[in-house]
């Protein structure tokens, strides 16, 4: 009998995952603009200010937070005990179901494309640019970080990096690639913030609650 | 506490073979190099430096080449030394701004006795002789101290047209080809300068005579002193280092002296504190630029930049760029006239495709776009969705 | 039998320079001259932001390391519709000021010495004798003693002894063409060696506004940035302090040393060696007021040596041509239309410049079609026929000491006595800055910048007086970004090649009819090319 009927999507190692990365985000874009374009803190003595300062130090604390988060979804990626998903980000492949979610998005037609993975092709290549660009950001800002330091692991993770650092042109170069990589980010949850409530629209699936209680709610059948 | 007086051991162990190491080595370089041109006490008491003086440069140059105290006689023994070693200098594609630097040299005016009294063999800016009789005392000098002399470069070499954008003496030789030779019967090779050690400003886009620096032209290892011109203290330095053990100094990836280059001018900046406050000066001559704010907004790239110029300055101490209140442009970075440009401006203003079009605007730009697509979006599935429910 | 000489490198210059000559007879009859390096700076600026200009020329050269910097923001002020304030104003003339103390001096005694005084010579000089002679000159000569002299001797001996000359080594000493009496060298030759410690003192006086040398990080389009060191007390201090040993320097060691060595070269410049095109060219330099109106040194022409009839500038009679240049292109272009499309063709196959097609990278920029000299003797030479009070006054009285006529002045000595002069004029003025300075800043006004952004479409020129002459940079800016740019440099005018015409540049005119002694020693050559002061860097950029 068909029915609607929940379906566990989401671990909360996921979820927690998540929101956790989306909170850095969302600190880390903050602040990051204040570093790349101050303004000046006028009142007060210098001696009582530590405004850049602090606003380094949230940033940095995120970075170094959004890399762990980082790791940590990677490993879930393979080794997630309830659903090891790196199989999914590649459901793009399937190209057919591709150009028909394109078009389904495009309201060229009405025909749903089918989930055969745990995303559908186009979340699937937004996805995994996503975590494309996460490893860039956080490449770039490891490298920020280190260059201000001597010892400590800092330093050699930019020993470890300062390849990279050759290869984008220098420092100057790694900052800049970071500002332009903010951007991107900017873009990506304008639109994905938008995808989520349109898919909770249009397939009343509960998308955006999904990632909170894990569930989602699909035409199926009890089982 | 065994393992701590282990670890104490060590360390006194490797200073002991370190020192001597050094002293073989310069005993050894009293019988290799050439006659002293002249006696270095006498001209000690000639320029009127008193031993007082020398001794002050001695230790400031030991701890600037980050020796403990213990080396500090070395030290002066090595700056003897330095009337002996027989340099070649060679000008490419440059200004001459590096040749000047070190006649400016700096600290105590030991380094200017330095520097006309190391064994200058071929210098195009200050020697008497010219044309054949230059070629003769360059001839000269690669038979007479061959692998024995330091060889330094001054500008890039331009590898276009094959490299007949420059050519020197009376047989038209191309750089190349004097680079070529000289450096196949140096000791070592110190660029000097980002020029030669990065290609410089003829390098930078579009590069009309495919500069290159010396390293990549002749596929060879050097001594990398960046900057534009660099500080002579970072030139005697490493000469005297090379003295000293026998050896360049640890460099690091780019090929330059660690001692020098190993942090960024940001971490050294006496401005630092109004940038960790948030003071800066937000436009040339303001309230903030008298009372010597941070001058990250008006763009300053030191924190890209790897150097010692806050802490040696430049002109015996007098000044540096960052305290003449312009900024630091990141001259000892490969490839800084395009990676630091613009120059008054921080790197989030950097343009793409030049003009006004700053990241933060073609973002902005975007990002406006696509939110009226998702608008647009928004109201069109609307509509579409609603007919499909209806029917 | 007419032989061809070549002097390539040209040494004790900045840069790349080769001088061919014809020799019959032991006299010069033609000349050439190629600049061997193109590094494409012009091409390089296209398409950046015209405030990054400033910086980027400023590298054409490292030893007139300012003087670029200040014409590029010149040329973007006029682009952009500003002028900077007062006080930029002063701050950039004390700059300037150190820039032309520290490079005259230097190119008097390190560039130049040489080609006057016979080092080895110096070794067989009385000392005491030594010390007489310069009081004949000064009465109160630089570090002047028998001790002194006698331990500048010894040392050189023992230099000259070890058979290292190192700099020094096989150079023409004992050619016939040095003149100076054994004593004359031993005082020029002590002051070789003082002047490496005062070139450094100088340099410090540029580097107190100006954050270095060389290459000082301080101008800004509007003005410039070191206005804490300006409105401090302190700097200001140490910069009269620096100062004072400059002119010190200059009035006891520099003036002397000229007057010294006019006495007995004073047959050459009668005879009028090396005086060259006799067009002489001056833009006007260090401003005394906001609109350029008062100025230090005046703007002027004088053609073929007619100081009864100084004409007037005409920026507009400025073009370029690029006949016998390594370039692409026909007509001479005023610089607002020029450009710098290379066009390499090499030497002969004897190795020689084919002097009649292209054979320097070296443009040649004319003033109203002709060859122009620009420079010190230039500036002194428009300043005196225009009847410049000052100037006329030094002029005539260094004349009357050394008993010469004025038209000495068009010649290899002349010059390098006209760059004296002029360091020691620009030296008893500095002051007068400083002073307005502190008045200024007593009087509250402390603006060091007008603000102003770049325009979306323009051009401007910046036109000064730099050390070697005149310099002009003209720049065009389309859609706020540099779409061209062109520099016409004082070496550029002087090392010129021949012009469409035929007529050779100013280096190549100067070396017709000078006897050499000995063909195998260019030291004649490099005497009078030397008295231009020539930077090649700055001449091709
Ligand atoms: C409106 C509520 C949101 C919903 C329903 C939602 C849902 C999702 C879903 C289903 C995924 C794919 C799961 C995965 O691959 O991990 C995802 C990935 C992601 N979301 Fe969200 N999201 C929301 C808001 C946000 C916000 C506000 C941000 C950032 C500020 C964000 C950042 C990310 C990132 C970076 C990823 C990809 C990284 C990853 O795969 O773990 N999300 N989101
Ligand atoms: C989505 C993630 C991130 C965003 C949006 C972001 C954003 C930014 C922005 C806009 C800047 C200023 C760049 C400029 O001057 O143009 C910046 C600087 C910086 N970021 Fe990030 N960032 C992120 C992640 C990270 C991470 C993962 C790290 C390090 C672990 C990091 C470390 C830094 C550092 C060290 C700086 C330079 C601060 C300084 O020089 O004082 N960022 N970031
Ligand atoms: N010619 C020239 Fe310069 C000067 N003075 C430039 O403008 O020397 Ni390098
Ligand atoms: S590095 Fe800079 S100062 Fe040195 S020669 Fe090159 S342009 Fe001139
Ligand atoms: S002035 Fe430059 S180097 Fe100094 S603190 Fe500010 S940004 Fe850093
Ligand atoms: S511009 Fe160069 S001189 Fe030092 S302060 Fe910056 S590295
Ligand atoms: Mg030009």
């Amino acid at each position: 009998m068909e029915a609607i009927v929940p379906k566990k999507e989401w671990s909360a190692a996921m979820r927690i995952n998540h929101w956790a990365t989306a909170f850095a985000i969302v600190v880390l874009i903050v602040t990051g603009f204040y570093i790349a374009k101050p303004f000046t803190i006028g009142a007060g003595e210098t001696v009582d200010k530590f405004f850049m300062g602090s606003v380094r130090f949230w940033h940095i604390f995120c970075g170094v937070l959004l890399f762990f988060l980082f790791i940590w979804r990677i490993y879930m990626a393979f080794f997630s005990r309830f659903h090891a998903d790196w199989k999914d980000f590649f459901a793009w492949t399937d190209w057919k179901n591709f150009m028909k979610q394109i078009k389904f998005y495009l309201l060229i037609s009405n025909e749903k494309p089918e989930h055969n993975y745990l995303y559908g092709p186009l979340q699937a290549l937004a996805y995994m640019g996503l975590l494309f660009l996460l490893l860039l950001i956080n490449l770039t800002g490891l490298i920020l970080l280190g260059a201000g330091y001597d010892a400590g692991w800092t330093h050699l993770v930019y020993v470890a990096l300062k390849p990279f650092e050759t290869m984008m042109g220098g420092l100057a170069m790694v900052r800049w690639i970071h500002h332009i990589l903010t951007w991107c980010f900017i873009l990506f949850i304008v639109v994905h913030v938008y995808m989520a409530f349109w898919y909770d629209a249009v397939f009343k699936e509960g998308t955006i609650s999904s990632m909170i209680s894990g569930r989602v709610f699909r035409r199926g059948h009890n089982e | 506490m065994d393992g701590r007086s282990n670890y104490d051991e060590t360390i006194s162990r490797q200073y002991r073979e370190l020192i001597e190491h050094c002293k073989s080595h310069l005993e050894e370089m009293d019988d290799t190099l050439p006659e002293p041109v002249e006696d270095f006490q006498t001209l000690l008491q000639e320029r009127g430096i008193s031993r007082r003086s020398f001794l002050k440069w001695t230790s400031a140059t030991t701890a600037a080449l980050m020796l403990s105290p213990l080396f500090r006689p070395m030290v002066a023994k090595a700056a003897e030394q330095f009337s002996r070693l027989p340099v070649v200098w060679l000008h490419f594609a440059e200004c001459t701004g590096c040749s000047e630097a070190l006649l400016r040299s700096s600290y105590p005016n030991v380094d200017s006795i330095l520097l006309d009294t190391i064994s200058l063999e071929y210098h195009e800016t200050l020697m008497a002789a010219a044309g054949y009789q230059a070629e003769e005392n360059l001839e000269r000098a690669l038979h007479d101290f061959a692998g024995k002399f330091i060889c330094v470069i001054e500008g890039a070499l331009p590898k276009g047209m094959g490299g007949k954008y420059l050519t020197i003496g009376p047989k038209g030789k191309t750089g190349l080809e004097i680079a070529k030779e000289v450096t196949s019967k140096s000791a070592a090779v110190i660029c000097i300068g980002s020029c030669s050690s990065f290609g410089g400003v003829q390098a930078a886009k579009p590069n009309p005579t495919d500069a290159v620096s010396v390293g990549d032209a002749l596929g060879i290892t050097t001594v990398n002193l960046g900057g534009c011109p660099p500080n002579p203290a970072n030139f005697t330095g490493t000469l005297l280092h090379f003295l000293l053990f026998g050896a360049l100094p640890p460099l690091d990836s780019l090929g330059r002296p660690i001692w020098a280059y190993g942090k960024r001018i940001h971490d050294f900046c006496e401005r630092r504190p109004h940038y960790d406050a948030g003071e800066f000066v937000e436009e040339w001559g303001d309230r903030g630029a008298k009372k010597e704010w941070c001058l990250y907004k008006m763009g300053c790239k030191g924190p890209y930049t790897f150097a010692n110029c806050a802490k040696v300055r430049f002109n015996d101490g007098t000044s540096w760029p960052v305290m003449a209140g312009h900024g630091c442009m990141g001259c000892t970075e490969p490839g800084f006239w395009d990676t630091m440009a613009p120059y008054e401006k921080p790197i989030a203003d950097k343009t793409i495709g030049g003009g006004e079009k700053t990241v933060d605007k073609i973002g902005a730009v975007l990002t406006g776009v696509t939110v009226a697509g998702i608008a647009a979006h928004a109201g069109l599935s609307a509509i579409r969705h609603r007919e499909k429910d209806k029917e | 039998m007419s032989k061809r000489i070549v002097v390539d490198p040209i040494t004790r210059i900045e840069g790349h320079l080769r001088i061919e000559v014809e020799v019959d007879d032991n006299v010069i009859r033609d000349a050439w001259a190629s600049t061997t390096l193109w590094r494409g700076i012009e091409t390089i600026l296209k398409g950046r932001d015209p405030r990054d200009a400033g910086l980027m020329v400023q590298r054409f050269c490292g030893v007139c390391t300012y003087s670029h910097y200040e014409a590029s923001i010149l040329a973007c002020e006029d682009a952009f519709g500003v002028k900077p304030p007062p006080i930029a104003r002063i701050v950039r003339n004390l700059i300037n000021g150190a820039q032309f103390l520290t490079d005259h001096v230097m190119h008097f005694y390190h560039l130049h010495g040489l080609d006057w005084v016979d080092i080895v010579s110096a070794l067989s000089a009385d000392p005491r004798k030594a010390v007489e002679m310069a009081k004949g000159y000064h009465p109160n000569p630089y570090n002047c003693s028998d001790t002194h002299y006698r331990s500048v001797q010894e040392r050189l001996t023992k230099f000259v002894k070890s058979g290292r000359l190192g700099p020094f080594a096989n150079a023409y000493w004992g050619n016939e063409s040095y003149k100076l009496p054994p004593e004359a060298d031993l005082i020029i030759l002590s002051h070789y060696l003082d002047a490496l410690q005062i070139s450094k003192t100088g340099a410090q006086m540029m580097a107190i506004f100006g954050g270095k040398n060389p290459h000082p990080q301080t101008l800004v389009v509007g003005g410039v940035t070191s206005v804490a060191d300006a409105l401090d007390t302190h700097r200001v201090g140490q910069y009269l302090f620096r100062l004072k040993e400059m002119k010190n320097f200059v009035e006891t060691a520099y003036i002397p040393d000229i007057l010294l060595a006019a006495t007995y070269y004073k047959d050459e410049g009668a005879a009028g060696i090396g005086s060259g095109v006799k067009n002489y060219l001056a833009y006007g330099g260090f401003p005394l007021d906001d609109d350029w109106h008062n100025l230090l040194f005046p703007r002027g022409v004088v053609e073929g040596g007619d100081i009864a009839d100084p004409l007037p500038l005409d920026e507009k009679k400025i073009t370029e041509e690029v006949h016998h240049s390594w370039y692409k292109g026909g007509e001479g272009l005023h610089p607002f239309e020029g450009t710098t499309d290379p066009q390499y063709t090499g030497f002969d196959a004897k190795g020689h410049v084919k002097g009649d097609e292209k054979y320097s990278w070296c443009k040649a920029p004319q003033y109203d079609g002709r060859p122009h000299e620009v420079g010190p003797l230039a500036r002194i030479i428009v300043a005196y026929a225009q009847g410049h009070e000052e100037i006329k006054g030094l002029v005539d009285d260094t004349l009357k000491v050394a008993d010469l006529p004025v038209t000495v002045l068009f010649s290899t000595l002349g010059r390098t006595a006209a760059r004296a002069l002029e360091t020691k004029y620009i030296g008893n003025h500095i002051e007068d800055w400083v002073e307005e300075l502190v008045e200024r800043i007593k009087g509250g006004d402390t603006r060091t910048w007008t603000r102003c952004d770049v325009p979306k479409a323009g051009e401007g020129c910046g036109m000064l007086e730099v050390s070697r002459g005149a310099l002009g940079h003209w720049v065009r800016i389309d859609n706020k970004v540099i779409s061209n740019y062109q520099a016409v440099v004082p070496t550029t005018w002087n090392a010129a090649p021949r012009n469409k015409a035929g007529g050779r540049g100013p280096y190549e005119e100067s070396l017709i009819g000078t006897r050499m002694a000995d063909v195998d020693q260019p030291l004649e050559i490099l005497r009078t090319i030397h008295s231009f002061d020539p930077c090649m860097a700055c001449a091709v950029h």
